[in-house]
């Protein structure tokens, strides 16, 4: 079975080259159909971190510069600028790589979930363009089984690794749902905001906004459907929130013991989560020794995201062993469907019961001319080859079926292969 | 016919511990359906196993210490798997089952005493006072476990580091919120369990009151709860202060219900 990918990722490419490469999911279809004269089937991955085309070729050789050229071509980029961090697999290695790759084991971030839906979604692309047929589809089908099989049986995916999900992780560890629930951004830095935007996915009611230039606090308010409240009134705020994320320039705390006690009695000692991204930090560490309040630093975070993501490399290995299992018993069944050999192989299994049977003919009617042998022979070996010749391209159509893997084990079953 | 039940529950609770032991230790989500499964198999046949015993001796299972401890983890049992449908209780599975075998081995091994009823004992107070004894006990078990889980899980999060197998607790405010529901819960029976005590009492000797030792505790133990909640209302006591007043009831509330009858000389049966 002759099957290829060539590609690169975020480990052989810098990101200005993988941006160059990237094809906008529009541009796919065209780019897909540009294919067709090099490959019998092909398929086009692009995302952020990866361009990669998933081809089955009727010959292998030259297929690799075959295809770079071709890449070249589509996206107007010198070869020469992208040759070396070209990588290629053929035939199991090229399975195994596909299958790594769904399962989110070749991701930049070990074990993130995106990487499937988009690879689904590139699949349809190639389904809608008809530009992949029974071979491929079958080893993206299987890629998605194995995916799935990878996420339920290991923990790859099993705590969060970025610093702003941990954040809201630990938040739900101290309030269950976070529905309802208010936050109070003080400061605004890039973190904020995208905790700020895993918090109100998980529900977060209200968000409070201040800093010590107002106008600020109100564009970033407006940006993020929050209430922009004055950076004077900071323990009035601090007692209606219940996460607080800080992340001021201030060389000095800005919240202290007596804030968040004061804060506290107010609330009736509800708990407060504080995240304090800052540094210098924001908030006095002190105040994590207080019952009912919860500080965390960016270190914090850092530590926790580690360690999950060293859980998640432990879980990796289990991964690696499950790809490489299924990816090989993928490929012994792939390479039985491969429809020269099947055709090969009845042709030569008719003929040697054709053998057979002229050898018992012969001996029944006794001595003959070898004009009659022959005619014989070219009766019997017409007849067989008629035979075969019209099975062969109903076999390749059969083949090319989604089911076809199925249908090919059938009839090898049915001449004893 | 009680022996088979009481095999047959413990065989339940066992593969149900055995069950929520694998998940807590391996951390795969397979094993919970057949922990619940058999958790609640186990509790059918427990609940069934003190009922046929309540019918073949005429009383509730609760005139001494072994029966009402059977009696109590089946009805703790009943509660964990009320608060399982909604919070992630496996870690309180690990302590809770192995108690609840132990307390159907008790009843296995011990033999049953027949007790003499007395007629007055027989009429009605007492159907009424143990049940609700238990019941209430039941409850501050559970607010017990909640209270623990609260420090645990606080602790976690304040140390900023997480223990392998403890991941999986409920939140900080599921344990708090629980806690003080059942707390308030087993407070309400415990109060009207005393008061019907007392009312037996009454009837059976003709005072209200004994000063009895288990009279005495229970009373110690109602009044720390009474002030527990006091302060949970009033002056918002939450977190850590709760939790350790909730720790430090439930071991009283234990010596009541067990240790009292077992060092001094009372006249509750148990």
């Amino acid at each position: 079975m002759l099957i290829h990918l060539i590609g690169l990722n975020h480990k052989t490419a810098p990101v200005e080259l993988r941006e160059r490469l990237n094809i906008p999911e529009d541009h796919i279809p065209s780019a897909l159909q540009k294919l067709k004269p090099v490959a019998a089937e092909a398929m086009i991955f692009s995302t952020c971190n990866r361009f990669e085309i998933l081809t089955r070729v009727e010959n292998l050789d030259g297929c690799k510069d075959r295809l770079a050229r071709m890449i070249s071509e589509i996206r107007e980029i010198p070869l020469h600028e992208f040759e070396p961090n070209l990588y290629s697999f053929t035939g199991s290695e090229a399975v195994r790589h596909v299958f790594r790759v769904a399962s989110s084991l070749d991701s930049l971030v070990v074990g993130e979930p995106q990487i499937l839906g988009q690879m689904k979604q590139f699949f349809s692309i190639a389904q809608q363009e008809q530009t992949i047929a029974f071979t491929l589809h079958s080893v993206m089908e299987r890629a998605f089984m194995v995916a799935k099989k990878v996420r339920s049986e290991t923990q790859i995916a099993g705590s969060h690794v970025s610093v702003s999900s941990v954040a809201v992780d630990l938040a739900a560890k101290i309030f269950g749902k976070l529905e309802g629930k208010t936050a109070f951004i003080i400061g605004a830095g890039e973190m904020s905001v995208l905790s700020i935007q895993h918090l109100q996915a998980r529900g977060v009611k209200m968000i409070l906004v201040a800093n010590r230039t107002f106008q600020k606090a109100a564009e970033l308010a407006e940006q993020i459907k929050g209430r922009a409240v004055p950076f004077e009134g900071l323990t009035a705020c601090l007692a209606e929130s219940d996460i607080v994320i800080s992340s001021t320039g201030s060389q000095t705390f800005i919240i202290r013991k007596e804030h968040a006690q004061r804060a506290l009695s107010i609330r009736r000692n509800k708990p407060i989560f504080f995240i304090d991204i800052a540094v210098p930090r924001d908030i006095d560490p002190q105040i994590n020794e207080m019952d009912n309040v919860f500080l965390y630093d960016i270190d914090d975070l850092t530590t926790v995201a580690e360690k999950n993501r060293q859980e998640r490399l432990k879980e990796a290995e289990k991964a690696e062993e499950i790809v490489s299992r299924e990816s090989e018993v993928f490929w012994t069944k792939l390479k039985a469907t491969d429809i020269g050999p099947t055709i090969r192989e009845i042709q030569s299994h008719i003929d040697e019961l054709r053998r057979h049977e002229i050898e018992v003919t012969l001996k029944k009617m006794g001595p003959l001319t070898d004009q009659q042998k022959q005619a014989l022979e070219h009766l019997t070996s017409s007849l067989t080859n008629k035979i075969v010749q019209s099975s062969y391209s109903e076999l390749r159509h059969l083949a090319n079926q989604p089911d076809g893997m199925e249908k090919i084990e059938l009839i090898r079953k049915l001449f004893r292969l | 016919m009680s022996h088979i039940l009481d095999s047959l529950a413990i065989i339940f609770y066992g593969l149900s511990a055995l069950y929520f032991g694998v998940r807590f230790f391996s951390k795969k989500d397979k094993t919970k359906t057949l922990a619940f499964l058999f958790l609640l198999l186990g509790f059918v046949t427990h609940t069934i196993d003190l009922l046929v015993f309540s019918f073949e001796h005429h009383r509730f299972p609760g005139s001494n210490l072994v029966e009402a401890f059977s009696a109590l983890t089946c009805l703790t049992v009943l509660l964990f798997l009320g608060i399982s449908r909604k919070e992630d209780m496996g870690a309180a599975a690990i302590v809770l089952l192995p108690l609840t075998i132990l307390s159907i081995v008790l009843k296995l091994v011990v033999p049953v005493q027949e007790e003499k009823i007395e007629p007055i004992v027989a009429a009605g107070w007492i159907y009424v006072h143990i049940p609700l004894m238990i019941l209430s006990v039941a409850a501050l078990t559970i607010s017990f476990f909640m209270a623990i889980m609260y420090l645990i899980q606080e602790r976690q999060l304040k140390a900023k580091t997480t223990s392998t197998y403890l991941e999986r607790l409920p939140s900080l405010q599921s344990c708090e919120e629980l806690s003080y529901r059942s707390l308030s819960f087993g407070f309400f029976l415990l109060t009207f369990g005393i008061l019907t005590g007392i009312i037996w009492s009454r009837y059976l000797r003709g005072v209200y009151w004994n000063w009895d030792y288990k009279e005495i505790w229970s009373l110690i133990t109602w009044a720390l709860y009474a002030v527990l909640l006091h302060g949970r209302i009033l002056s918002a006591w939450r977190g850590r202060k709760a939790a350790y007043l909730a720790i430090l009831g439930f071991v009283l509330i234990l010596f009541t219900f067990a240790g009292v009858s077992l060092i001094f000389k009372v006249y509750h049966s148990f």
